[in-house]
């Protein structure tokens, strides 16, 4: 079954083993002495790199362009190996982040570019230019300077101009990161859209973890030149495999400390508090590990409230109180040290929770996440580190 | 000499003699194709620092290129005469390998001679203007040609040239406008006797004595270069300033262009080894072969009274010239740097247009308008010169000092209390001060080394320039090359300690600053 569809959907890109380190620095921007980095993306899919500045994100999608060399591993984009291959010899378009539009050039021009120099005659050209502006909503546009365009309409114009060529891969390096909110979710939308028209592969890099799960059919999670999970947006939130994951994406707190387990059952105690639940099956065999506690899952009770059998829980002070548009959100300041955080719709809100009120923040055990601790060894953000 | 009627006569004599406007055109042709040259060849290698040489390192590329610019330019002339001259050692060379139809002639007589030396000259001007707008096209521009299928030589034809032809244009522009005021190098390497058209205004103040056809042909020099300045201005724009090549964007190696490069680098120090070589020879006529080592000729470069007393009026010209202008500078920058629009870029262009007029031309206009109101020529003739030429330089530089400044420092201060003169004094000032410090520093190289412009305007007084000048056409002695190392030596250090004290300071304001401090026109 499986090896059926490998046959049937061959994959876009595949990256193996790469590694890349920029001279005169010390670290590797990507991979390091020990592996590199391996990445498969499916025909038609919308990919998202996702992950902090400097954790190698853009310097995969510069290897996967052309634009850089690994030092080692390789590049093969639907079956053909192209690791050395010039940007102009892969069928690879990037819409960069600073647009990179020519200024000397009218919108035609810059979109007919890639068209010009395959070799397509003028006529077929224009008309396909002219097709593509419509597409991305810039229809008549084609005698525009660049200059005169707004920062939405260059991103669209940049967009036109490397869709135009029929790429193998269509890459994005943030494409959506210097337009305003609302743009941004009207490019998103439209990203997504036109993946659906095109059947076009999509490599999207991104440090907006809203933006990539707005858009992504998958995401991987980069942090200091690896890949740490790579998975669906909505597999991402449920089951996150680090805590550097569960951080990044936002999903909860994350509790560290000692780790005490049986078969099918988990205790993770730290200073002063102690977290049970089900541990997934795939956590078997590693030593460090932490819980997560959902903002999205906390209950929240008047301290005085009495324990739920089947729960974890902590009491602290109400901090604030912020209503983020959609839910209200409570952060609270436990006396273990926590910060935590409760989401809850209007309906779920008392009158009584407000900013100094203490508080019983609790989580069913079915809810709480446990994932691999990614700073086992290394100092954490939090104050608790596993002494192993 | 002057006949105070108005009269289109001398227009007319230009005009109808074959001779005249035949030499303005042959001038310009020769000139136009020494440009184009310059520019040709430096554009690679600008190329080259902008886009291929590592941030960090650029401004280390950009200050070994331009020192040797440093040196007064009558002695870098000098060099070159040593190696290209009638008499130079490449001639020598030839003739002693028995290479037929030595001097080799591409314009005949030594004219590729003075093409040489001309590109060695105007280099910075070319490189500069060609780097500054190379650095600041959006690299990505490149990848994106790249990506959408452009191989390298179509990126650099549709892409690179014509974004960065801004530079290329105005390089040529000023090359071209440098060259045709130069009425010196010429006369020093030879081969050119009545062919240029600088020499043709000079000889209507020398030896003709036609002070009105001189002015005549020198307003039509100067109409040219207004026009050229105009077309320039006409030719800018489209050039988009986002982004700057970082360490992901240079790491494509180019072994060709770095080779031409190093070369290019090579020939920069050329004329500076053949002088410390002559400095050093201890033979007694100056030039080439060695003959063996010697400091004999720095011992006697002091014992010559002459020289002592150019080297001091130029002390005095300098120190004189560089402080009124320091002052005036600075008070007009800080006008300028808080004025907005039309009155702005008015003032800035009325400053900023003797540092683009041959130094020829506004000689020429201070003679003339001495002699119309019956002033004799003197010490304060060169001194006004020299305020001339200097102002524009420390204006501007304190101009894009203070605009590097935030301009919320001063809101700050005034919202601490500060009144408006207060929070100038102690907070933009003090931080302009490195900028006016290497201004000055600047000005005053420039005003040692002015030639073109003293010549002409001074009465008895010799500066030290003019000493050279002389020497080099009168009495050829080695200590000419002693006292050139000497001066060499001095420049460099002026120039370095100017560097220093520029790029003191805010990080933003480094690359920027040491363009600048490299970047002023010499000659």
């Amino acid at each position: 079954m499986r090896e059926l569809r490998k046959v049937e959907m061959e994959n876009a890109l595949e990256c193996r083993n790469l590694r890349k380190q920029y001279p005169g620095q010390s670290s590797y921007a990507l991979g390091d002495a020990d592996r590199g980095v391996s990445v498969d993306v499916k025909q038609g899919e919308l990919f998202a790199l996702l992950g902090p500045s400097g954790c190698g994100k853009t310097t995969t999608l510069r290897i996967v362009g052309g634009f850089a060399e690994p030092d080692d591993g390789e590049v093969v984009i639907n079956g053909e190996e192209v690791t050395s291959l010039p940007p102009y010899g892969r069928r690879t378009n990037t819409v960069f982040q600073s647009y990179a539009l020519f200024p000397h050039m009218r919108v035609g021009a810059n979109v007919g570019f890639g068209l010009k120099m395959g070799g397509v005659g003028k006529a077929e050209r224009e008309a396909r230019v002219r097709a593509v502006l419509e597409q991305v909503g810039l229809a008549d546009f084609e005698r525009r300077r660049v200059t005169e365009l707004s920062g939405g309409q260059q991103q669209r114009a940049a967009l036109a101009r490397a869709m135009v060529n029929e790429p193998a891969i269509l890459l994005l390096d943030e494409p959506l990161g210097a337009l305003d909110l609302k743009l941004r979710r009207e490019m998103q939308d439209e990203l997504v859209r036109l993946k659906g028209r095109t059947k076009m592969t999509f490599v999207h890099v991104t440090h907006d973890q809203e933006e990539a799960c707005a858009i992504a059919d998958r995401i991987a999670i980069m942090d200091r030149g690896h890949i740490i999970q790579v998975d669906t947006p909505v597999a991402l939130y449920r089951e996150p495999r680090t805590s550097y994951v569960a951080e990044f994406i936002n999903i909860g707190t994350v509790v560290r400390g000692r780790a005490q387990r049986s078969a099918d059952w988990i205790e993770v105690e730290g200073e002063n508090v102690r977290i049970e639940g089900r541990p997934p099956a795939w956590l078997n065999g590693h030593a460090d590990v932490a819980a997560v506690l959902p903002h999205s899952r906390a209950r929240i009770d008047p301290s005085d409230a009495d324990e739920i059998a089947g729960s974890c829980g902590m009491v602290g002070v109400i901090d604030r109180v912020t209503f983020t548009g959609s839910v209200f959100e409570i952060v609270a300041r436990t006396e273990e040290g926590f910060e935590v955080r409760a989401e809850m719709s209007e309906d779920d809100t008392s009158s009584w929770i407000r900013p100094g009120t203490s508080a019983r923040i609790w989580w069913p055990n079915k809810d709480i996440l446990f994932v691999k601790d990614s700073n086992a060894g290394t100092s954490g953000q939090q104050r608790w580190t596993t002494e192993v | 000499m002057i006949v105070h009627t108005w009269t289109l006569e001398n227009y007319t004599k230009f005009f109808s003699h074959y001779a005249y406007w035949h030499t303005l055109l042959q001038s310009s042709l020769f000139v136009g194709i020494a440009s184009a040259l310059t520019v040709g060849l430096t554009f690679p290698f600008a190329y080259f620092v902008a886009t291929k040489v590592r941030p960090e390192r650029r401004l280390v590329w950009i200050v070994l290129a331009v020192l040797p610019f440093w040196t007064s330019y009558l002695i870098r002339v000098f060099a070159w005469m040593n190696l290209l001259g009638e008499a130079g050692a490449i001639n020598h060379l030839l003739i002693d390998v028995g290479a037929p139809g030595a001097p080799f002639g591409l314009f005949g007589d030594n004219k590729d001679g003075i093409v040489i030396t001309f590109v060695y000259l105007m280099f910075p001007l070319s490189f500069l203007t060609s780097y500054i707008t190379i650095e600041r096209m959006n690299p990505a521009m490149l990848e994106a040609a790249a990506d959408l299928g452009g191989k390298p030589w179509q990126a650099l034809v549709r892409i690179t040239l014509p974004v960065a032809r801004m530079g290329l244009i105005a390089g040529f522009i000023f090359c071209f406008i440098s060259m045709m005021g130069d009425y010196v190098t010429p006369q020093l390497i030879g081969g050119t006797e009545g062919f240029l058209y600088s020499t043709l205004i000079t000889n209507q103040f020398g030896s003709s004595i036609q002070w009105g056809f001189g002015a005549a042909l020198a307003l039509i020099f100067a109409v040219a270069v207004f026009v050229l300045l105009l077309v320039m201005k006409a030719a800018s724009g489209g050039t988009q300033e986002v982004g700057e090549y970082t360490r992901a964007y240079s790491e494509r190696r180019a072994p060709f262009l770095r080779l031409y490069s190093v070369f290019f680098l090579c020939f920069l120090y050329m004329p500076i080894v053949v002088l410390v070589l002559l400095a050093f020879n201890s033979s007694s006529s100056i030039g080439f072969p060695i003959r063996g080592i010697t400091t004999h000729w720095f011992a006697g470069v002091f014992e010559d009274p002459l020289l002592i007393e150019s080297l001091e009026t130029s002390l005095v010209v300098a120190v004189t010239a560089v402080g009124t202008s320091v002052v005036l500078g600075t008070l007009a920058a800080i006008q300028l740097s808080r004025s907005r629009g039309r009155w702005r870029s008015l003032n800035l262009g009325i400053l900023t247009i003797p540092l683009f007029l041959p130094p020829l031309l506004l000689g020429l206009a201070i003679i003339i308008g001495l002699n119309a109101i019956g002033i004799e020529r003197g010490l304060w003739t060169i001194l006004l010169g020299h305020v001339l030429l200097t102002l524009p330089i420390v204006t501007l530089m304190v101009v894009i000092r203070l605009e590097g400044l935030d301009r919320n420092q001063e809101l700050a201060a005034a919202d601490l209390g500060a009144r408006p003169l207060q929070a100038l004094l102690r907070v933009s000032v003090p931080q302009a001060a490195p900028g006016i410090i290497a201004a000055a520093l600047i000005a005053f190289a420039v005003s040692m080394d002015e030639f073109i412009l003293t010549y002409l305007v001074t009465g008895t007084n010799a500066t030290l320039p003019l000493y050279i000048f002389g020497a080099l056409r009168f009495s050829l002695s080695p200590s000419i090359a002693a006292l050139s190392v000497l001066l060499l030596g001095f420049s460099f250090v002026l120039v370095i300690c100017g560097l220093i004290v520029a790029t003191t300071g805010s990080r933003r304001n480094r690359r920027n600053a040491g363009v600048a401090v490299t970047a002023v026109p010499m000659g």
